[in-house]
């Protein structure tokens, strides 16, 4: 696990010793080594264990920076370092470059959280990079502001803020920053936080809106930028000393990421390839075992591929659970994301690439439709809607329906039409009139937009939402740094003025990415029209742990709180239609919460080692390929 | 071909017009015309799911040979 926390007084004397105290004794600082800085009216530190990107400070003059950071650009020595000399060097460059104002965050391409103190203004400033992959908070008191890159460091004891309780088991947003934590929020993504006066005002400095312009030169032309783009993203984010990992689900995505890595290992241009890739396997087979298709890549270019077989939801590993700062809709893997991250720093990983990104830009939907019917292209789109129904197999009026009349209906009516993307049953009627929660639901957000520019809104809102994908693997960074390719903001920018239909085409989404990875991805994944499910392993854990949902849900800190309607949600759980993928999601989403409050709490730890002790088994296995062999190691826990 | 004139239908066709009747369809359109297709009818245990898709040669005829991997098949008909 890494930390920093920076401090300021807002009338520039020291910062005291009690909050020094306050903030240095948090419980995720305890078994850490932290290095200190001082300087007038301003007190921080940073620290970590041995793993991951570990944060740093630079002081120069009467300017301190605080922080954490990995640059795409090629300005310094950074690129040749890793850990926590990529930081230093980063660091050195931020604030050797910082002008004071927001621009200076602007020009920053890369990964970043940082607190900058300049003594002589009496300025302080957070700034977040563009993606939220670097996470910072902020806490303003009486007297002092401060930043830290964890939330519960801010957070006074077991406070938690209801509102953003009932909107993460709502599946809303109403924006704001906040965090679960009462008086702690969150430095959005793109955003710097600066102090003025007694109080601190936030001021965006990126945003996906501004790069939607339609990229009208010849397909040819636009498929070699992408590529060229993404061959650089892969580039600057592989470890010169090749101890970078994969993960290596047998998507698109992440079978593009590993595939590029290779050929630009093979071809010098970049150092070294990838030293393994990782794969995660249901092996129950409802789809979410991929494993034909990562064995594709993983013969393709020769590589080491380690894969985790057997850990599925809500299973242990005999381990206390981890107390990540933040709660999000997949803890209840923490388990197996741990044993992945062991696997990968036991084998001297220091960096794993996810394919993370791709997804929330690259996409697209069927909602153009909806643009080109006000556009007065009606025709055309019934016309296209046709091809997509015909194409997946649906019915053209219920794809005309949900593609181009939707989108141009009011939210509320739409939330009424499609129950399963509104707020879930069990959340408490009072929460949803008292947090407004009906005003913010999935479908407000996919539909928003003015009308004639729904598509563009809703890209914009996906990237805009990427934090809460990044937090899923929360368990996975506080024991090895991710890197995430395709969230190079040069790549992302590009993309974000493509036409819909070069990402969106029916049976062959992120029809751009596939067209780019054309001879560099083998051809059985290239062309796969779909991708692996969790809803397999979501039923199936619904059905078999539900001796620990009665135990879970029996002292449930989410009903005493009066959030969730307990009756509702069992009532949810027994039900368990087939095909109801949304709500089983949901279910997990508020199970997964329950649980992360209750470990916090301390109540958790004993039913969780009742039920499973003597029950678990999993399967870690090392394919070798090309040679024949395989070492099979199987534990009972 | 006859694939994608009964896929057309279907997106038209007001009614029910899943898998099964997708595929009955097309089986009985292509037996009609001699060719040696079968229909295949998987369940999928977690969550529980039923699937139909014809074949010809063993390969799917009006899906994609990812999806069907996913439904254990049923015994033959005997068709």
């Amino acid at each position: 696990m890494n930390v920093f926390c920076g401090v300021a007084r807002f009338d520039g004397s020291p910062v005291p010793d009690a909050w020094r105290i306050r903030f240095a004794s948090a419980q995720c600082c305890r078994t850490l080594a932290l290095d200190f800085v001082e300087s007038a009216g301003f007190w921080g530190f940073a620290g970590g264990d041995a793993a991951g990107r570990r944060p740093a400070w630079i002081r120069r003059r009467e300017r301190v920076v605080i922080g954490t950071a990995r640059l795409d650009d090629a300005h310094g020595s950074g690129q040749a370092q890793n850990g926590a000399g990529i930081v230093a060097s980063d660091l050195k460059y931020i604030l050797d470059t910082w002008s004071g104002e927001v621009d200076a965050a602007a020009r920053l391409v890369g990964d970043f959280a940082y607190v900058i103190h300049d003594a002589r203004s009496g300025k302080i400033v957070g700034a977040r990079d563009a993606f939220g992959v670097d996470a910072l908070f902020y806490r303003v008191f009486p007297d002092i502001v401060a930043f830290a890159s964890r939330a519960d460091l801010l957070a006074t004891d077991q406070e938690y803020d209801r509102q953003f309780l009932a909107e993460f088991v709502a599946r809303v947003d109403s924006g704001g920053g906040r965090t679960p934590y009462i008086g702690v929020c969150a430095v959005p993504p793109a955003h710097v936080v600066r102090t003025l006066g007694r109080s601190v005002v936030t001021q965006r400095y990126w945003s996906a809106a501004s790069f939607t312009a339609p990229d009208t030169r010849p397909l040819p032309a636009i498929v070699e930028e992408f590529r060229e783009h993404f061959a650089t993203a892969v580039r600057t984010r592989l470890s010169p000393n090749g101890r970078t990992w994969a993960q290596l689900s047998g998507g698109l995505d992440s079978s593009s990421v590993v595939s590029m890595s290779q050929l630009l290992s093979k071809t010098g241009s970049a150092p070294s390839g990838l030293a393994g890739t990782i794969t995660l396997v249901d092996p129950h087979g409802t789809g979410g075992d991929e494993r034909c298709y990562s064995d594709s890549v993983v013969r393709a270019y020769d590589l080491r591929n380690e894969q985790i077989s057997g850990l599925d939801w809500w299973q242990s590993d005999g381990v206390e659970p981890p107390q990540t700062d933040l709660p999000t809709p997949a803890y209840l893997m923490y388990a197996r994301d741990r044993r992945m991250a062991e696997v990968v720093r036991a084998a001297g990983g220091e960096v794993l690439f996810t394919g993370y990104g791709a997804d929330h830009y690259l996409g697209g939907s069927a909602v153009f439709l909806a643009d080109w019917a006000v556009d007065g292209r009606l025709r055309a789109a019934l016309r296209e809607s046709m091809r997509w129904a015909t194409a997946g197999h649906v019915s053209f009026w219920k794809f005309a329906m949900h593609n181009i009349a939707m989108p141009l209906l009011p939210p509320s009516l739409v939330s009424r039409l499609l129950p399963a993307a509104s707020v879930p049953t069990w959340v408490h009627a009072r929460a949803v009139r008292e947090f407004e929660l009906m005003e913010h639901t999935v479908v407000q957000q996919a539909f928003g937009g003015k009308t004639g520019g729904k598509y563009i809104a809703s890209v914009v809102q996906s990237v805009e939402a990427m934090p809460d994908v990044l937090a899923l693997h929360a368990v996975i960074q506080d024991i090895v740094e991710e890197r995430h390719p395709f969230l190079y903001r040069p790549l992302v920018e590009f993309a974000l003025g493509l036409p819909a239909q070069l990402c969106a085409q029916p049976m062959a989404r992120k029809w751009i990415l596939r067209e780019a990875m054309r001879g560099v991805l083998p051809e059985t994944v290239r062309t796969r029209p779909g991708k692996g499910s969790i809803d397999g392993s979501l039923a199936r854990t619904l059905s078999r742990e539900a001796g620990w949902m009665r135990a879970l849900l029996e002292r449930s800190t989410l009903v005493e709180m009066g959030l969730v309607d307990d009756a509702a949600l069992v009532r949810a759980i027994e039900d368990g239609e087939p095909g109801a993928e949304d709500q089983r999601a949901a279910i997990v989403r508020t199970l997964a919460l329950e649980c992360w409050l209750q470990v916090r709490s301390g109540r958790w730890v004993d039913s969780e080692r009742r039920v499973h002790e003597s029950t678990i088994t999993f399967d870690h296995q090392m394919v070798i390929p090309n040679g024949g062999t395989y070492e099979h190691d199987q534990a009972t826990l | 071909m006859a694939d994608r004139v009964v896929a057309l239908a279907a997106a038209l066709y007001p009614g029910r017009a899943l898998c099964l009747e997708r595929s009955l369809v097309l089986y009985d359109r292509l037996r009609r015309e001699g060719a040696a297709v079968e229909l295949r009818v998987g369940v999928q245990a977690t969550p529980f799911a039923a699937h139909a898709w014809v074949t010809f040669g063993g390969e799917p005829v009006n899906d994609s040979a990812e999806h069907v991997s996913h439904f254990v098949v049923m015994p033959d008909f005997g068709t």
